[in-house]
């Protein structure tokens, strides 16, 4: 049981800030398609930064980084109107060369790099037997307390109900004499920011960097947002769920004879599938 | 000038900058390794033949990405799908020869299945394009992720050629036909150029390819002409993986024999840039292949040497894509048309 | 505020070389209602629009109480003391009623939004001006009449004395009319200037005090409301028709029913809904409905062409209800349609002009030689319909009043049984409206069916009606010319028998 705990755990303080930002995005009116760049951006410089500075100050850094980064290709996509989706698509392929570049010059390799427990200690350790099932980590704390932030800035904060309301009825903000620029550069920061304490969780859960560790979970934001129906209970819901289910189904690795790969199918399979009933349903 | 020769142009220039830049900075020897990526192909016959036959499938993934594209399905499945095909391509070749086929009968048949395979792949994209074409773009990634993480199961595992260290399939002794002794090219660009014909062809000269045109531009003015709106629904995405698939089918059985792990090695994003640089015309996927099969095999090449690597081309590819697509780069070379 | 006064406003749109005000000056008083009123294109929005801030003028003065103001957008507008109702709601549905009325300025304790006291400020704002909405309630439950009150308290809540309202009684129905009517002139009567834009000489003849007569961007004349006769204001107002430039033509009673309507309702409430809408077109008849905005002209486009469902009721084509006809077989068969929104539903934008004229005929079209064919087809349609430009160019190269000739054109030219027409000569000369009149009367001799849905009185000369009805509020009117007691400006702008 510990065991699934501290899976579900590990894998909500990554994904809950990622679909909150992914949910902003979509409150806003525009599907950020670059969410799996930023979230491997985030967690590269955030681990790049702690070798040289304390872990809080790496933190700050490693968010303001990715914000500015967030931030010129948001421009950039208005100023020249290059559409979001390919900005979005341009930011993933950019990211996925500019990592292994970073790092060979920081690291001298391309490849993994491990640092342990030094990037993040437990606040919880669930054991068994005098032996570490996992638990939450200060950056699996970070990480969530920004989702929840998130969340609180989105329904609570006027800047944030701003946001929704642009993607609702831009017109509505306009007559209130609310800068539609100025919005949509406060979503583009808080989903930044969110992609970047996402990314801080996932190299704290494992003490190391691993190319592309991310593995689609910015799509799998996207979709939870989706599935989620848009709404905060939602997102939530599905947040867990998702979670819930991975846990299991890596779980399930130890005492199966497939493969990890096709355990890993498992959770894409399976919202491809309720995605299609769901249509099929909605055509009727 | 058409919108996609200045696509083309633009391109091939921010490229031979961006090149140099990415010479300059990360080689002891930029101008060498620079005069290398221009200069070798034309004087080393098994690069310029290794140029051209990688291009053939990224040609035809392009125009899987064109019809789909034009549809308005904007379908992100063509990785999985193009390795689908391969495993299904060699699978079922190996299948053939241990049963003692002909090679022919071996080639065409397991290029067929692994064709047929990825169009397959394609039909929960297309039910749920549809419905709603805003949801292609999530459920095509989560299936292509899907697919990729089963096929690296199965080549790892059950499908495991265990004669050696590959994490590889069992080869298959098949290839495809050779046009001509003195300069080995298999029939595989000869296919992706009768293909790209054939589409220009259908969206140029025919009314249906330009109802089609018009339907992914707006549906709703389609529907209004009488257009065949439910057919264009769906058969875009199908034929779109089809091409997918024959491009994964001549990957395996061009020159490989076999499936190694990995080796879809990202032609589907590849496809999706190429597209946007052609600016979605078929007559200009060639080109644009070209400029992006160019970059990679003299990468590799330069790799090897240890002068530049792969993920440099990556940021270079990324920021072509960005050039390529912003209206105001879309300036006219000879003369002005007024906007708009 | 006391007084406000245009000084010599000028304002053209320069991308469609439009005039909208020429040297306009006029005065508000406190304590008035002030009605603007003119035809389709006068200029009454584009006023409303540069005092609210929205849009800057040219050239003039903006003086309030003598001292002048420029204003860069709307905020500006509004700290000097003018608010602004849009004709259509620019509310988020997913917002709650307090949080409307506030949005932009809300009270805040910290960095959050102080829900409390932001929904006791509202209530206080609803008592303060003997409004009755629910400030907990979600704008998607409120209804129109409800939104229209949020709207305007949303203006009051920024301490304002001006207030503009832009068509305020498009979406209402007739019975919430009244409530607003005497919110209205509540806030009239507590010293606020009141500029009220509508072309319902109905509700201008009861509401106002004083009234500014636009044409063509010009001010025509300033009166008072008891000094001006009600056909006079109408026809300013609908555009003056032109009886004897009418023509009817005779119905065969025993010709076939092609159309059929019967008893249909859309939905119910608030703008362009329908009620009760009957009407039957006989082969080779050309009927006519005309209704200014916001009456239900769009709906009824949008039921005719298959595109809405009513709510009840019943539309057939030959016979056979619209939902069971194949998309081909309406489409490409049965129906010509000239759409009324041409930039969504009529044109396919980032595509040729080539692409853009073939329309249906590329169902007829096989692919030998299908570029010639298609070239020569387009060549020929921009000649015959005189449209200027490069059949390879995008159509945004295109004028508007080109891009209008192309799907006219192209209509003309199709073999379709019905002709359906909504709002065809918008952006078209006199010269190019006289053509496609002419093309119109060729097609109804060539016994196809046609049906002109407009907003335009000047759209029904020249070609020879079986029936002219005019919309009012969802509701439709036969008229039959100078017989009819009720003129037909009269009837567009609600001036009826009770």
């Amino acid at each position: 049981m510990n065991i699934v705990i501290a899976a579900v755990l590990s894998s909500f303080a990554i994904l809950f800030p990622l679909t909150v930002g992914a949910l902003i995005s979509e409150k806003s009116g525009y599907l950020s398609i670059g969410l799996e760049g930023y979230l491997n951006l985030g967690a590269f410089l955030y681990f790049l930064l702690q070798t040289a500075m304390s872990p809080f100050y790496a933190f700050i850094f490693s968010a303001c980084l990715l914000i500015v980064f967030a931030l010129v290709f948001d421009s950039y996509s208005i100023i020249f109107s290059v559409d979001h989706f390919i900005v979005g698509l341009a930011i993933n392929l950019l990211v996925s060369g500019l990592i292994p570049i970073l790092s060979e010059q920081a690291f001298g390799t391309k490849g993994p790099i491990f640092r342990g427990e030094s990037i993040s200690r437990y606040v919880v350790q669930f054991m068994s037997n005098s032996t570490v099932y996992g638990g939450v980590r200060i950056t699996d704390i970070v990480a969530m307390v920004a989702g929840i932030a998130g969340l609180i800035f989105l329904t609570k904060v006027p800047r944030g109900m701003y946001i929704s309301v642009m993607g609702t009825n831009s017109r509505a903000l306009e007559i209130a004499g609310i800068s539609i620029t100025q919005t949509r550069i406060t979503a583009t920061i808080a989903t930044a920011f969110l992609a970047s304490c996402s990314g801080v969780a996932m190299v704290g859960s494992l003490g190391a960097w691993v190319p592309n560790m991310s593995s689609g979970k910015g799509w799998i934001a996207l979709v939870l947002v989706y599935l989620g129906q848009k709404s905060v209970i939602g997102i939530l819901g599905s947040c867990l769920l998702f979670c819930l289910f991975q846990a299991f189904t890596m779980g399930f690795q130890k005492y199966s004879m497939l493969m990890a790969e096709f355990l890993m199918a498992v959770p894409y399979l399976a919202i491809t599938i309720f995605i299609v009933i769901f249509s099929l349903k909605k055509r009727k | 000038m058409h919108k996609a020769a200045k696509r083309i142009i633009i391109a091939s220039f921010s490229l031979a900058v961006l090149l140099l830049v990415v010479c300059v900075i990360f080689s002891k020897q930029p101008f060498q390794v620079y005069a290398l990526f221009i200069i070798k192909p034309f004087t080393n016959m098994r690069i310029l033949r290794t140029i051209i036959e990688n291009t053939a499938p990224l040609i035809l993934c392009g125009l899987g990405v064109i019809v789909m594209f034009r549809s308005g399905n904007y379908s992100l499945a063509g990785e999985g799908q193009v390795y689908s095909a391969m495993l299904g391509t060699a699978v079922l070749a190996r299948y053939l020869e241990i049963q003692n086929f002909s090679a022919g009968i071996e080639l065409v048949f397991s290029i067929i299945g692994g064709t047929i395979l990825a169009g397959v792949m394609s039909i929960p994209i297309a039910i749920v394009g549809s419905y709603k074409r805003d949801n292609v773009l999530l459920i095509s990634f989560m299936l292509s992720q899907a697919i990729v993480f089963i096929v690296d199961g199965l080549i790892a595992g059950p499908l495991r050629d265990l004669s050696n260290n590959l994490v590889a399939t069992a080869s298959f002794a098949a290839r495809l036909p050779i046009i001509s002794s003195s300069f080995p090219l298999s029939i595989a660009p000869l296919i992706a150029i009768v293909a790209t014909l054939v589409q220009w062809f259908f969206f140029e000269h025919t009314p249906s390819g330009i109802m089609l045109t018009l339907y992914g531009r707006n549906a709703v003015y389609a529907r209004l002409q009488g257009y065949p709106v439910w057919i264009f629904s769906w058969i875009p995405v199908i034929i779109g993986g089809l091409l997918h698939g024959l491009a994964g089918s001549l990957i395996v059985t061009a020159s490989y024999g076999r499936v190694i792990r990995g080796m879809s090695g990202g032609i589907g994003w590849n496809a999706i840039g190429i597209a946007l640089i052609a600016a979605n015309k078929p007559a200009f996927i060639p080109l644009a292949a070209l400029l992006f099969t160019w970059l990679d095999t003299m990468t590799q090449y330069t790799s090897a040497l240890g002068y530049i690597s792969f993920t440099n081309t990556i940021v270079i590819k990324a920021l072509i894509l960005l050039f390529i697509t912003s209206k105001t780069t879309e300036f006219h070379i000879k003369k002005r048309i007024p906007a708009v | 505020m006391k007084e406000l006064k245009l000084r010599s406003i000028c304002k053209e749109f320069h991308s469609t070389k439009t005039k909208a005000l020429i040297d306009v000056s006029c005065s508000f008083y406190a304590g008035s209602i002030h009605a603007l009123v003119g035809e389709n294109g006068a200029g009454k929005s584009t006023l409303a629009r540069i005092l609210a801030g929205v849009e800057k003028p040219d050239s003039g003065n903006i003086l309030i109480d003598n001292k002048e103001f420029i204003f860069h957008n709307k905020r500006q507008a509004e700290k000097a003391g003018i608010g602004f109702v849009p004709q259509y709601p620019a509310v988020a549905k997913n917002l709650f009623v307090f949080e409307q009325l506030y949005l932009g300025h809300e009270p805040t304790r910290f960095i959050f939004t102080n829900r409390k006291e932001c929904i006791r400020k509202s209530h206080e704002l609803i008592s303060t001006y003997g409004f009755s909405v629910d400030p907990l309630k979600k704008i998607a439950d409120c209804s129109a009449s409800e939104i229209r009150e949020i709207e305007i308290l949303q203006a009051l809540s920024n301490n304002i004395n001006m207030l503009i309202l832009d068509e305020p009684t498009t979406v209402l129905e007739k019975h919430e009319c009244a409530k607003l009517f005497q919110i209205i002139k509540n806030l009239r009567d507590s010293g606020k200037i009141i500029v009220y834009i509508s072309h319902r000489v109905s509700e201008i003849l009861e509401l106002a005090d004083t009234i500014t007569i636009l044409r063509n961007g010009k001010m025509l004349r300033n009166v008072e409301a008891h000094n001006i006769a009600k056909i006079e204001l109408s026809k300013i107002v609908a555009g003056n028709i032109k009886e004897e430039k009418l023509q009817f033509a005779s119905c065969n009673a025993n010709a076939n029913s092609v159309i059929n309507v019967s008893h249909v309702i859309t939905k119910e409430g608030g703008a362009g809904s329908l009620y009760d809408i009957t009407f039957e077109v006989k082969e080779n008849e050309c009927i006519a409905i005309v209704g200014a905005d916001g009456n239900g002209l769009e709906s009824l486009e949008n039921i005719l062409t298959g595109f809405e469902k009513p709510k009840s009721g019943l539309v057939t084509y030959y016979g056979k209800s619209i939902s069971s006809y194949t998309i081909k077989e309406l489409y490409g068969n049965i129906l010509g349609y000239v759409v009324s929104d041409r930039e969504t539903r009529g044109l396919c934008f980032h595509e040729s002009v080539l692409y853009n004229c073939l329309g249906k005929k590329l169902n007829t079209l096989d692919y030998k030689q299908c570029s010639k064919k298609c070239r020569q087809y387009a060549a020929k349609l921009m000649n015959d319909f005189l449209i200027s430009g490069t059949l390879q160019a995008p159509i945004e190269t295109l004028s508007g009043g080109n891009r209008q000739r192309l799907l006219l054109g192209r209509v003309l030219t199709e073999n379709c049984r019905i002709l359906l027409f909504a709002n065809p000569f918008q952006g078209l000369d006199n010269s190019s409206r006289n053509l496609f009149c002419k093309k119109l009367v060729e097609s109804y001799i060539h016994r196809k069916t046609i049906i002109l849905l407009t907003n335009d009185i000047d759209d029904l000369y020249e070609i020879p009606w079986s029936k002219l009805f005019v919309l009012y509020r969802g509701m439709l009117y036969p008229y039959t010319g100078s017989s009819n007691s009720l003129s037909m400006e009269m009837l567009m702008t609600g001036v009826l028998h009770a």
